[in-house]
């Protein structure tokens, strides 16, 4: 097991590196100058010449991936400046991290507590009222795009109810989780949905395998056998499930930011992409890349856990 | 409780073959909604009355009613013939950025977890790299990258969506590929292709294949995201999501042109939905296999 935890974790390495060359090459390879979309279009060659010199951009391509691997380890500047802002991108990333990592958080948190909810309820009683019900609002959840789900949802609890506010992100931890709580549950419903239906499925199956029936057998109570022998056990496909929906939340924030207006990483990268600013692209990219992949990793490594099954050697 | 009453109530959980109703139910609605919105698409809008651009200002958001029925937009332009317009490029789009993440996903996944060894490894870190970016970006980036055309949004988003199946079917041929049965079927002189054909494969495919029947709603989803964004299907090509961007202005005073795009992309994928559900049940009959 351990020399598996420092096999993956030096396996981390060239993942961040398959992701630097890939932001890399993808963002260069995009038409479209940044220098000269920063600047005016009648703008004199010079500037523009100079612009590119001092951002690299008049190098061969490789040699500007040098540059940039250059700049990411020479730390003054560590993956350069934005072109937009006029700053380091890293700074500027920085700024808009927060909200995103509290929004992911929060949007994770309300998923599982709907998926619990609902996939328990509807596996303890298959066929009853409520698992009819909830798999036809499941069904709709799953379907409902975030933009839409925003902004019904604010159509209901901004607008008509007054409950929370349309947009913004708020001044203190509190003021965030209230600003957040509509954005966070946009997130949770097609997430939660999808990741209700795949509990309810695991249990109902996990009920009907053998081992089920010999605990049963040797007279065991039902939520005995329910908590030891059915839930961890219908726990594995969820777990998996879980571990790509967080990547899900994270690119779900891209449209949900958007829709209530907060300062996250999702609006940056979407705006960098639309300036073509690829020093915040770049870092933008890698910050988001660098959070799913530890997630990963969490997730490989609770995995032979959960499913003794699997074993690494 | 003998052996038939646990098998009958287990049966009844999963509901096979005493509650055909329930879940037949099901497919045929799911079936019944899938063919019922390819014809309205596919078919529909040559022979509708009003061209999806043919703006008509005089009569800028109007309710809905006999002549136009689902009213008309900003411009005058005919609700629902650019509903069904943009039905046709969504689902379009949809089927066929599906189909190739499903096939890209299925076939490396089956490999990684059968061989496992170097192109597991291989393929998992290119995987990681894959699984690192949120998809959106990743399709912005792409549609960016090639342009805004129709063959480059089918491969980005074939490109992003291939790793879910990839990874389900990965694990499922690595967590099957011990037990009993196909260690027989090995015994038994089987080769690799037929262990993975006819052994592995139909075992670890039914989630890939439900995967994929409720993945065509979230293929239009990313679609329409595009489109709400800005960055997919450009106006004034009818889109759905751009037309609910559009109609956002509105919301208040003409609900209708967020509202009625939206039930319309809800109902698709409900119906698709519906189709997994369906598909699951019949492709996991009773539950027969013992993963212990």
């Amino acid at each position: 097991m351990n020399s598996y935890l420092v096999r993956r974790l030096l396996q981390f390495i060239p993942t961040l590196f398959g992701i630097s060359v890939f932001t890399f090459f993808l963002i260069r390879l995009i038409p479209g100058d940044p220098c000269q979309m920063n600047h005016s279009q009648f703008a004199p060659i010079e500037i523009i010449d100079r612009c590119r010199m001092e951002h690299g951009l008049d190098m061969p391509i490789i040699q500007q991936y040098f540059f940039y691997i250059g700049s990411l380890f020479s730390g003054n500047s560590i993956t350069g400046q934005s072109i937009v802002y006029g700053r380091p991108a890293i700074n500027v990333l920085l700024e808009r991290l927060p909200a995103t990592i509290l929004l992911t958080g929060y949007g994770c948190t309300l998923t599982v507590l709907l998926a619990l909810f609902i996939g328990l309820g509807s596996a303890l009683k298959p066929g009853s009222l409520f698992d009819r019900s909830m798999r036809g609002a499941t069904t709709t959840a799953l379907t409902l795009p975030a933009f839409l789900t925003g902004m019904l949802l604010i159509l209901i609890f901004s607008l008509k109810l007054q409950l929370f506010p349309t947009s913004g992100y708020g001044k203190n931890f509190l003021d965030h989780l209230r600003h957040l709580f509509l954005p966070a549950l946009t997130l949770a419903i097609a997430n939660g949905a999808m990741l209700a239906r795949v509990l309810r499925r695991s249990l109902i199956n996990v009920m009907s395998s053998p081992h089920v029936l010999t605990a049963h057998a040797k007279g065991l109570p039902n939520r005995r056998v329910f908590i030891y022998h059915v839930f961890r056990n219908g726990l594995i496909s969820p777990f998996t499930l879980l571990g790509l929906q967080i990547a899900w939340l994270l690119s779900g924030t891209v449209v949900v930011e958007n829709v209530f207006a907060l300062p996250g990483m999702g609006s940056l990268i979407v705006q960098s992409i639309l300036y073509r600013d690829y020093a915040v692209l770049q870092i933008t990219t890698i910050g988001f890349a660098l959070i799913v992949t530890s997630i990963t990793l969490l997730t490989d490594m609770i995995y032979p856990l959960l499913d003794p099954r699997v074993r690494y050697d | 409780m003998t052996e038939m009453d646990y098998l009958k109530e287990h049966r009844a959980i999963e509901g096979k073959p005493d509650t055909r109703s329930g879940l037949s139910a099901s497919l045929t609605l799911g079936v019944i909604g899938v063919l019922l919105f390819i014809a309205l698409f596919l078919i529909g809008p040559p022979f509708l009355p009003y061209a999806p651009n043919e703006q008509d200002l005089a009569n800028r958001l109007q309710s809905p009613g006999l002549t136009h029925w689902f009213g008309t937009d900003n411009f005058g332009r005919d609700l629902f013939s650019r509903i069904l317009h943009a039905g046709r490029i969504d689902f379009q789009i949809a089927i066929v950025a599906t189909f190739f993440a499903f096939l890209i996903g299925t076939i490396l996944g089956a490999l990684a977890g059968f061989y496992e060894g170097l192109l597991d490894t291989l393929l998992m870190r290119v995987l990681d790299v894959f699984v690192a970016f949120p998809e959106l970006v990743l399709v912005i980036a792409i549609v960016g990258l090639f342009g805004m055309e129709l063959p480059t949004l089918y491969i980005a988003l074939g490109l992003v969506g291939w790793v879910p199946y990839a990874r389900l079917v990965r694990g499922e041929v690595l967590a099957a590929k011990h037990l009993d049965y196909v260690l027989a079927a090995k015994a038994l002189g089987s080769n690799d292709v037929r262990l993975l054909w006819r052994h592995l494969l139909p075992h670890s495919i039914s989630q890939a294949i439900v995967y994929a029947t409720s993945s065509v709603t979230f293929s239009i989803l990313a679609i329409t995201s595009l489109g709400y964004l800005g960055v997919g299907i450009r106006p004034p090509q009818a889109e759905w999501g751009a037309m609910i961007a559009e109609g956002r202005s509105f919301i208040l005073s003409s609900p209708g042109l967020v509202l009625f795009p939206g039930l319309m992309l809800t109902l698709t994928g409900v119906a698709f939905g519906l189709l997994g559900d369906g598909l699951a049940e019949v492709l996991q009959p009773v539950r027969k296999t013992y993963s212990y």
